[in-house]
């Protein structure tokens, strides 16, 4: 198969290189589109990814956003009675921090510093450090910054208005907490959070570890994976951490637009190489017949061509996810984000439907009229 | 020896071959002389197993080579290439001993300088001639030749049938040309004539 394949390649390297770099043009925009739908992902919920939690509790009828949900902030006891390992209360509220005539937009996130985790765990879980240590930098008092808000001008010491609040708090560190709505988050003693809303004794929500029980669900489903009205808690609703991040608004539109961009791509992808192999293999169909009137296995054809829709697919995705992480370099800092698991899945998935595009070329292959070597149909 | 019998073939309702018996022995080059449209081509497919015939039966002792015409070289493959490709094509390994055979036979239709040409730098007459030494490189018992010289002015229609004269005295091979060029039927050992799909009497 190697024989005829590698030596049409070589002879009619031109032709192969143009389709080798038409498949890359067409990779290249599968793969910027992939690292835009992960890197905008990523920057509209990362933040939600960092906080340690297996399910989240909201304020029911809030369609599970955080900046909306509202809860008592003693609802601690009653949610580890129904289940929860731990249940740690955290406000939330997207604000601006105004230093000088600068303003940052930030996720504001009201973490409990001290005494408010139920569940008998140690009250400063850790965040953006590893489980169970508190983020290098951060005393539980001022402000904690994820690292990119360093980007817009901000650093330690320095001293900042919240709005709206009008609070004015210092900048005690950096760490990587995430992002949020495409801004960095910062946490703050949940205790000044609640100063800053002017609402005492109030939550955004609840992050629990393990599962609370599920109104209306039974048997397995009462342990993991349901998601409801919480028993016994009137008002709250249990969502998976995974549920409550495909629930941010921000995330679901954009991930949900470049994902329909992709998949047009992906279906013209494999159009357009499934047209081309296919003239490809017209304009070769007297060297098949040839090949066949001289004894050519069936498989033999086969192997051969898919030898070079591969090659070919294998040069132009690979020169593409080059330029694509080399592209990453020159975009914005969080808004693409492409990993090779990413990008060897999108390969996978091109190269896969590219073959099923040149199932047609591969049915005229093996359909050709060796009665074409004699150079007239008899 | 190829041996034909009682060959019929119909396209549809129209028969185009009429109970054709036609032998070739081992050793002997025989011409097979028709107007287009007279069948030729038809029966050489038949007798090289690409057509299946509507009855009557083929017999051979192995698998006949064709002797294609010189636009059927593989354009991709080097004229060295085109004869060790059926090697490939019979799923064996393409060995030192095959290069060096292949260059023999090269050498000996005069194509020995030319082996790592394509296609598309050849003249016609070096295309036939590569044609004929890739059939010669099977050593295939039978050779099937379709208007070999139909390309090619008389000096290399002669060459190239002097070379079917030769694999067929020198090496025993039965070898079955169809044509409608007489210009070289002197070099043949005999002449069936094949007219409206029935073969007619033998010249000589």
């Amino acid at each position: 198969m190697w024989f005829l394949a590698w030596r049409e390649i070589r002879h009619s390297r031109v032709r192969f290189g143009l389709l080798a770099t038409l498949v890359a043009l067409v990779a290249y925009l599968v793969f910027v589109m992939t690292g835009l739908a992960v890197g905008l992902g990523e920057a509209s919920v990362s933040g939600l990814r960092h906080l340690p939690a297996d399910q989240l509790v909201f304020a029911s009828n809030v369609q599970r956003s955080l900046d909306r949900s509202d809860l008592p902030g003693d609802l601690g006891t009653r949610l580890t009675a129904a289940g929860a390992r731990t249940a740690t209360p955290v406000g939330f509220s997207m604000a601006n921090l105004a230093a000088g005539e600068d303003v940052v937009s930030v996720g504001l996130l009201g973490w409990p510093t001290t005494g408010s985790t139920a569940g008998g765990q140690p009250s400063t879980p850790a965040p953006g450090g590893a489980a169970g240590r508190a983020a290098p930098g951060w005393d539980g008092t001022g402000l904690l910054l994820d690292r990119s808000a360093a980007d817009k001008g901000l650093r330690v010491g320095q001293t900042v208005r919240v709005q709206p609040g009008g609070v004015e708090l210092t900048v005690s560190g950096f760490a990587d907490l995430g992002t949020y709505s495409h801004t960095p988050m910062a946490y703050v003693p949940l205790t000044t959070w609640q100063q800053i809303r002017r609402t005492p004794d109030r939550v955004s929500a609840y992050l629990i570890e393990g599962h609370v029980g599920i109104e209306g669900a039974t048997g397995k489903k009462d342990v993991a994976g349901a998601e409801g009205k919480v028993r016994g808690v009137p008002g709250a609703e249990a969502v998976d951490l995974d549920t409550a991040i495909t629930s941010v608004p921000s995330y679901a539109a954009e991930t949900g637009t470049v994902n329909l961009i992709r998949s047009f791509l992906y279906a013209g992808a494999a159009l357009l190489i499934g047209t081309v192999f296919w003239i490809l293999t017209l304009q070769k169909e007297g060297s098949l017949a040839v090949l066949r009137a001289t004894g050519a296995r069936r498989g033999l054809l086969l192997g051969s061509y898919l030898m070079e829709v591969l090659v070919t697919l294998g040069a132009g995705v690979a020169v593409s996810a080059g330029a694509a992480f080399a592209s990453a370099a020159l975009l914005p800092a969080g808004v693409f984000l492409l990993t090779v698991g990413d990008t060897l899945g999108a390969a996978a998935l091109l190269t896969v439907l590219a073959l099923l595009g040149s199932l047609v070329s591969m049915r005229r292959l093996l359909t050709v009229d060796p009665l074409l070597s004699l150079g007239r149909s008899v | 020896m190829l041996a034909l019998t009682a060959i019929t073939h119909a396209y549809g309702a129209v028969e185009v071959l009429h109970g054709v018996d036609l032998t070739v022995p081992g050793g002997e080059l025989v011409a097979l002389l028709g107007p287009s449209g007279s069948g030729k081509t038809t029966l050489l497919a038949i007798a090289g197993g690409l057509l299946s015939p509507t009855s009557g039966t083929v017999s051979t002792p192995g698998r006949p080579a064709f002797v294609l015409q010189g636009g059927a070289l593989i354009p991709y493959l080097t004229v060295a290439e085109n004869l060790l490709v059926r090697r490939v094509v019979a799923g064996a390994r393409i060995t030192a001993a095959d290069r060096t055979r292949a260059g023999e036979i090269l050498d000996a239709v005069d194509l020995g300088k030319l082996a790592d040409r394509h296609p598309a730098q050849l003249s016609g007459g070096e295309k036939q001639r590569t044609c004929v030494a890739q059939a010669l490189f099977t050593g295939a018992p039978v050779l099937l030749a379709d208007e070999p010289t139909s390309a090619l002015d008389r000096e290399r229609g002669r060459a190239v049938m002097e070379l079917l004269r030769r694999q067929a005295h020198e090496h025993g091979a039965a070898v079955l040309i169809a044509t409608h060029d007489e210009r070289s039927l002197d070099l043949v050992d005999r002449v069936e004539r094949i007219d409206d799909g029935a073969l007619l009497v033998a010249a000589h």
